[in-house]
């Protein structure tokens, strides 16, 4: 429990009782996350959830747990400055509304803190708090709440369509080794409609290497409910070193529709745990992603979608590619409980390795117990074809384009599934230049 | 232009040896057909002067344009004007024709001191060079032969040999898994594409192509070496008696 002591140390510091009297239920809240964590602890590495993630091999540092108070000159990321859409710019966690645009008055959707949320509706919000789906608890989510003191709240309301997409961006600007704890929640009230992107990226105050200390435990919660369509991507690119766990709970009433499309493209750990009940029938869910694992990185997505009503059906498409010293990790749980006959549950993932010391390791975890389903699953790692490469180098076309070429080809059906034109070409730009860094020869050596 | 000097050639990894030492002259505007029968080292033969991996040159020598082509990878002799139109085109799903088109043409064009093309003369260049062979221009937006039709795919080849230009065109079994229409567009293309400075290699395993595209010299390529030198009338002849004549002539002039 060493490791552990100096988090609750931490806590009892920053969040001692009494201090900040007033707001009870805030402290009810850490005062179960921090019991939850002291009784968990951070995962060791027999931990089967954890078991190709030393997660404590990037918990080692001496962290600090407030950000810059001041943040002064803010710089947003080129996307958020560019885009005409919504934007919700969050500088360490805590929502920043002169920093952001915001639909209007005539669209029934509230943008605020969690901390105001929590004062006006305290049972309400802290229901939605602490509220996870069976399955997806973990150390770093009772983290998270330990913490807790301000982040996020997105309420759209009942028939609600939001005519743009709407970009959140968390900016985070603090000391070097700053552990970062932000949280969002989001509830789409019955028939509303909208398109939400999570946007990580390097920008901030003092450039790209600020961030390459940072270690940020962040938790996304969304409530979906009746009739809704939520259309949700999340882009992660704060940059090498940079050290993300990442929580998502979605929970879905009855026929509704959720996706989610999750780009990973740098940092040295990222680690995903994106959680999925569909809890009413007629449910569809879609997970698409793809990681860029480059040197020195570690991405581990463990998804679990918890298939408990008859007539849902879950698709999921992760798609990898694998550099130099890199490894990666998926873990694709499908659970189709007694209930949910007629489920028709798919996954695929597959993955392209460009060197000898590269690692894989993939796992389907199909766990069934109806007998009227429809599931499958496919996983494949292999490495570029030999043929296709000589085929573009028979063509005058170099060896690093024609891999680049390759390489951005197959990722590109999970790239053409971003509905989002303005965000899809981002993408594909940031794909270009994570590709362009990745120079290592391939298995063949390159001829 | 291609001067080919008793090469032998293995599969890599002291693997069987395929070219027994062939010898074979190409000057510029020439088309030579190789035909023979199966498993002879005809497509070897395209492989390696193309460049593709999983052979090894044991002995001999191949001297293009004055250089030795060994020296060379794939990407450059293709910058220097070697062409290779394959008996089976690869797809490349994701990978859209316009694209590939466009990173291949400008290469090519780069390393001969040439401006990029802009994106209309592309396009044109793209339009005007596909009806030679009667491809579909909508084709731009597709993947690099996926969902082609066979067909589809050898004519792309050539399409290929028409946007790139090359001093040195090597057809592989292009005449396979054609219908007559296609093999009468794909020779039509071909013969459209004959210029003073632009060779052909033109191996095939039936005489039906040269019907099409009249070659100035035959060679007959059996276990590895080139048997029989002669006219087009010799592709006839094969076309008539088969290879069997020239295997056992083979054999005796090896006894």
């Amino acid at each position: 429990m060493v490791m552990e002591k100096r988090f609750i140390a931490a806590q009892q510091v920053l969040h001692t009782n009494g201090r900040n009297g007033s707001a009870g239920i805030i402290e009810s809240l850490r005062a179960n996350g921090l019991a939850s964590f002291i009784s968990a602890g951070f995962p060791l590495p027999r931990e089967e959830q954890w078991k190709y993630t030393p997660v404590r091999k990037w918990l080692r540092d001496d962290f600090q747990f407030t950000g810059t108070s001041d943040p002064g000159d803010v710089q947003l990321p080129e996307l958020i400055s560019s885009t005409k859409d919504y934007t919700v710019v969050c500088v360490n966690g805590v929502f920043k509304p002169e920093l952001s645009r915001l639909p209007g008055s005539e669209l029934a959707i509230t943008v605020t803190s969690l901390q105001a949320a929590l004062h006006d509706e305290p049972d309400l919000i802290s229901g939605y708090l602490r509220r996870t789906n069976p399955g997806a608890e973990n150390p770093f989510l009772s983290l998270n709440m330990a913490f807790l003191s301000d982040g996020l709240y997105i309420h759209i309301l009942a028939d609600t369509i939001l005519d743009k997409p709407l970009y959140i961006t968390d900016i985070v600007m603090g000391p070097e080794l700053f552990f970062h704890q932000p949280r969002i929640l989001i509830v789409a009230e019955n028939r509303s409609q909208a398109t939400i992107i999570e946007l990580r990226d390097r920008a901030g105050h003092r450039g790209a290497a600020h961030n390459a200390g940072i270690f940020e435990n962040t938790v996304t919660q969304i409530h979906v409910s009746a009739s809704s369509n939520i259309d949700y991507y999340h882009v992660y690119d704060r940059g090498a070193g940079a050290r993300l766990v990442r929580t998502l709970n979605v929970y879905q009433e009855r026929d509704t529709t959720f996706s989610t499309n999750e780009v990973t493209l740098s940092g040295s750990l990222v680690r995903k745990n994106l959680n999925f009940l569909p809890d009413g029938e007629g449910c569809q869910t879609q997970l698409n992603g793809f990681y860029l694992a480059g040197s020195g990185m570690h991405v581990d997505i463990h998804t679990l979608v918890d298939h408990a009503e008859p007539h849902c059906n879950s698709k999921e498409l992760f798609k990898g590619i694998i550099d130099n010293n890199a490894t990666a990790v998926f873990n694709g749980r499908v659970l189709v409980r007694q209930d949910a006959q007629q489920t028709n549950a798919y996954q695929s993932n597959r993955n392209v390795l460009l060197s000898k010391s590269a690692h894989m390791y993939s796992k389907p975890e199909l766990e069934i117990y109806a007998d009227d389903v429809k599931c499958s699953h496919g996983a494949t790692t292999g490495q570029l074809d030999d043929e296709a490469l000589f085929y573009l180098r028979s063509r005058g076309i170099s060896f690093p384009t024609a891999r680049r070429m390759l390489l951005e080809a197959f990722v590109s059906d999970v790239c053409a599934l971003i509905r989002v034109e303005e965000l899809r070409l981002n993408v594909e730009e940031r794909v270009s230049t994570a590709l362009a860094g990745m120079h290592i020869k391939l298995l063949s050596d390159g001829r | 232009m291609l001067e080919i000097t008793d090469l032998h050639v293995c599969v890599e990894d002291g693997g069987t040896e395929i070219l027994k030492g062939l010898s074979l002259s190409v000057k510029a505007g020439e088309v030579h057909a190789i035909m023979g029968p199966n498993g002879s080292g005809k497509s070897t033969l395209a492989s390696v002067l193309a460049g593709r991996s999983g052979y090894e040159v044991t002995s001999g020598s191949v001297v293009y344009k004055g250089v030795d082509l060994f020296e060379l990878e794939a990407d450059e002799r293709a910058r220097e004007g070697i062409f290779l139109a394959f008996q089976y085109p690869v797809e490349l799903p994701g990978v859209s024709m316009s694209n590939f088109l466009r990173q291949a043409v400008n290469s090519v064009r780069k390393h001969r001191g040439e401006d990029k093309l802009s994106a209309m003369e592309f396009l044109k260049m793209m339009k005007d060079r596909a009806a030679l062979v009667g491809l579909d221009p909508s084709l731009k937006q597709r993947a690099v032969n996926e969902g082609f039709s066979g067909g589809e795919k050898k004519r792309n080849e050539i399409f290929q040999l028409a946007m790139l230009e090359p001093t040195l065109a090597i057809l592989d079994e292009t005449d396979s898994g054609l219908d007559i229409d296609a093999l009468r567009i794909v020779s039509e293309g071909v013969n459209g594409l004959r210029r003073p400075d632009r060779s052909f290699l033109i191996i095939t395993h039936y005489q039906r192509l040269l019907n099409h595209i009249t070659p100035d010299f035959v060679h007959v390529l059996v276990d590895g070496r080139i048997v029989q030198s002669g006219s087009k009338d010799l592709a006839l002849k094969l076309e008539e008696q088969g290879y069997d004549w020239l295997k056992e002539e083979s054999v005796e002039s090896v006894n």
